[in-house]
């Protein structure tokens, strides 16, 4: 699955990657799920500008469902609250599958997700791409050796 | 906190127990008075009863001395016959006096009686001789014997000793009713003291009528509050969740402008025109009903009214329609980017200028949220356009169509004198 970083896009000013992509040399499919727009159009651009592949963008939970069951990804960012919809059933699903995800979210209680899903992180809205990036690489790495 | 008030339930308890006692001992003040006024009334039997007997002593040895005086002189056996009555009758008297005062004799009345008893016996006795002696005709001895005072010195004790009695059964008479009106005069202020507090119990039976009802209305006017604060909460909630999203939005505007546009001036000019038509779509909003609506008219208007002239126009047609607060965000980018699209490479690019057509088709669903609209936006330039349009892969373009992803719509278009753009998506 693993594929090496074929992209030599420039990566625009101030968006300069963490390393991920020098440390890793890996190249992720990432499913971003955002009920907003712009944010979403950042991640996907952001996620791209870093070197990864933006596996889909879902904007509701029944598209996320659909997707993450039709779909191979190696990461996902997971906006909580979806149009007043909860995004766990859809955290469950990628964590029955082993892949793993991130929250980015601007009002969810941190604690008590990170509670409910230990091996997954909560980022306050807004958070840096790249850092959201780098820990699910680091969360993907640790998947593989276990 | 104030200092610890004494609960109402807690005073009226009080007040209740100290009239219940109150009650009881007013009860009790008239128990007294009724019986003072039995004991009274057997005392004045009683010493009427003394007093007619003392009477009837005194009058019978009287009587006795008159009939033995008569029978001195005449020696008629009626005079001997009355006399002997009177003996009969003196007995029957001290006899009742006994009977009467028996069990509630004093001491001094022990003695009294005992010493009337004593001088009656020894004046009988001396009666007695007199009439011996007459009737053995020793006249003038009878009459020395009567003459010589010790007859009327005995009556005059006898008179002496009853006279005390009289005066003893007077005063327990007239002590007693003392005590009568004493307990009764008590008992009269008991019942006074009685009426009261009936009275303060009816009182604070009112206060604590008076007392619920206004506890009612406290009641009432405290779930107003409650309701209205937890409205209050919700609103403050839903606003602090507005102000989140917003400013994420914002930011992303800010990054994914800069992102896009590497002349800085441009950037920040496009980045503040952006903002702007966010806070246009925004403003409009009208509370109504604790729901903030305005609509799709209106929000055109606010979007292009900024860019009109005497050579750009634009026309608005279609059915009124109200927006839900979620669409207001990806509604106004969608205008905005359609707007200044047409100043730069559209109908409103050229010095001739053209017009803007907006109008709307609403396909009402079950619900509000499932009900489609249909938005066609079309440019018609007074010049001859260079055929050039978005680019696919355009930021722009990316944004509208994403914006129209939101609301689970998409876009169409086509180029011809401008662009010609039809847009589907859920209302609310």
């Amino acid at each position: 699955m693993e594929r090496r970083i074929e992209s030599n896009r420039p990566v625009p000013e101030g968006l300069k990657p963490l390393g991920l992509k020098q440390d890793s040399g890996l190249e992720m499919r990432i499913l971003v799920v955002e009920d907003e727009a712009l944010i979403a159009l950042q991640l996907e651009m952001e996620i791209e500008d870093i070197g990864h592949t933006v596996a889909g963008t879902c904007m509701n939970l029944p598209e996320c469902l659909q997707f993450i069951e039709g779909t191979e990804i190696d990461g996902a960012i997971l906006d909580v609250d979806l149009r007043g919809v909860d995004v766990f059933p859809a955290a469950e699903k990628l964590r029955q599958k082993n892949i793993p995800f991130v929250f980015h979210t601007g009002h969810g209680n941190k604690h008590q997700i990170e509670e409910r899903f230990p091996r997954s992180t909560v980022f306050k809205k807004p958070t840096s791409t790249d850092i959201m990036l780098k820990k699910l690489f680091s969360f993907s790495a640790k998947a593989q050796e276990g | 906190m104030g200092a610890p008030r004494l609960k109402p339930i807690h005073a009226l308890l009080v007040i209740v127990v100290a009239i219940a006692m109150l009650l009881v001992w007013g009860a009790k003040g008239t128990v007294d008075a009724f019986k003072a006024d039995e004991i009274s009334q057997a005392q004045t039997t009683q010493t009427s009863n003394t007093v007619k007997h003392i009477r009837q002593i005194q009058i019978a040895l009287v009587d006795s001395e008159t009939a033995k005086r008569g029978f001195v002189i005449s020696g008629e056996p009626e005079d001997l016959k009355a006399f002997n009555n009177g003996i009969r009758q003196y007995r029957a008297a001290i006899e009742a006096l006994n009977s009467v005062l028996q069990g509630v004799k004093t001491r001094t009345q022990v003695e009294l009686i005992f010493n009337v008893e004593q001088l009656s016996e020894e004046k009988i006795a001396d009666m007695a001789r007199t009439i011996d002696l007459v009737q053995k005709q020793r006249q003038a001895e009878a009459i020395a014997l009567i003459m010589d005072g010790e007859g009327k010195m005995l009556m005059g004790q006898i008179r002496g000793n009853l006279d005390a009695l009289y005066e003893i059964e007077r005063g327990l008479m007239e002590d007693s009713m003392a005590n009568t009106r004493n307990i009764q005069n008590n008992s009269f202020r008991r019942l006074i003291a009685m009426g009261a507090g009936v009275l303060l119990l009816l009182s604070c039976i009112i206060y604590l009528f008076i007392r619920a009802a206004s506890l009612d209305q406290t009641l009432d006017l405290l779930e107003d509050v409650n309701a209205e604060r937890q409205r209050s909460d919700l609103l403050s909630k839903e606003l602090n969740h507005r102000v989140k999203n917003l400013f994420a939005v914002i930011t992303s505007i800010v990054r994914l402008t800069g992102r896009n546009e590497k002349n800085t001036d441009i950037a920040v000019n496009k980045i503040t025109d952006r903002i702007l038509a966010l806070s246009r779509a925004h403003s409009l909003t009208v509370a109504q009903d604790n729901k903030d609506v305005t609509d799709l008219e209106t929000l055109i208007r606010a979007l292009l009214a900024p860019y009109e002239t005497p050579t750009r126009h634009y026309t608005i047609e279609g059915p009124h329609l109200e927006l839900s607060q979620s669409t207001l965000t990806p509604l106004g980018l969608l205008l905005h980017e359609l707007a200044t699209n047409a100043l730069k490479y559209g109908a409103w690019s050229t010095e001739k200028g053209g017009s803007i057509d907006v109008s709307w088709k609403l396909r009402v669903g079950e619900s509000q949220d499932s009900s489609l609209v249909t938005l066609f936006w079309n440019e018609s330039s007074n010049s001859a356009l260079k055929a050039t349009d978005f680019k696919e892969s355009g930021f722009g373009f990316r944004m509208m169509t994403m914006s129209m992803r939101q609301l689970d719509g998409d876009i169409q278009r086509e180029w011809k004198d401008g662009l010609n753009l039809t847009a589907q998506f859920r209302r609310g």
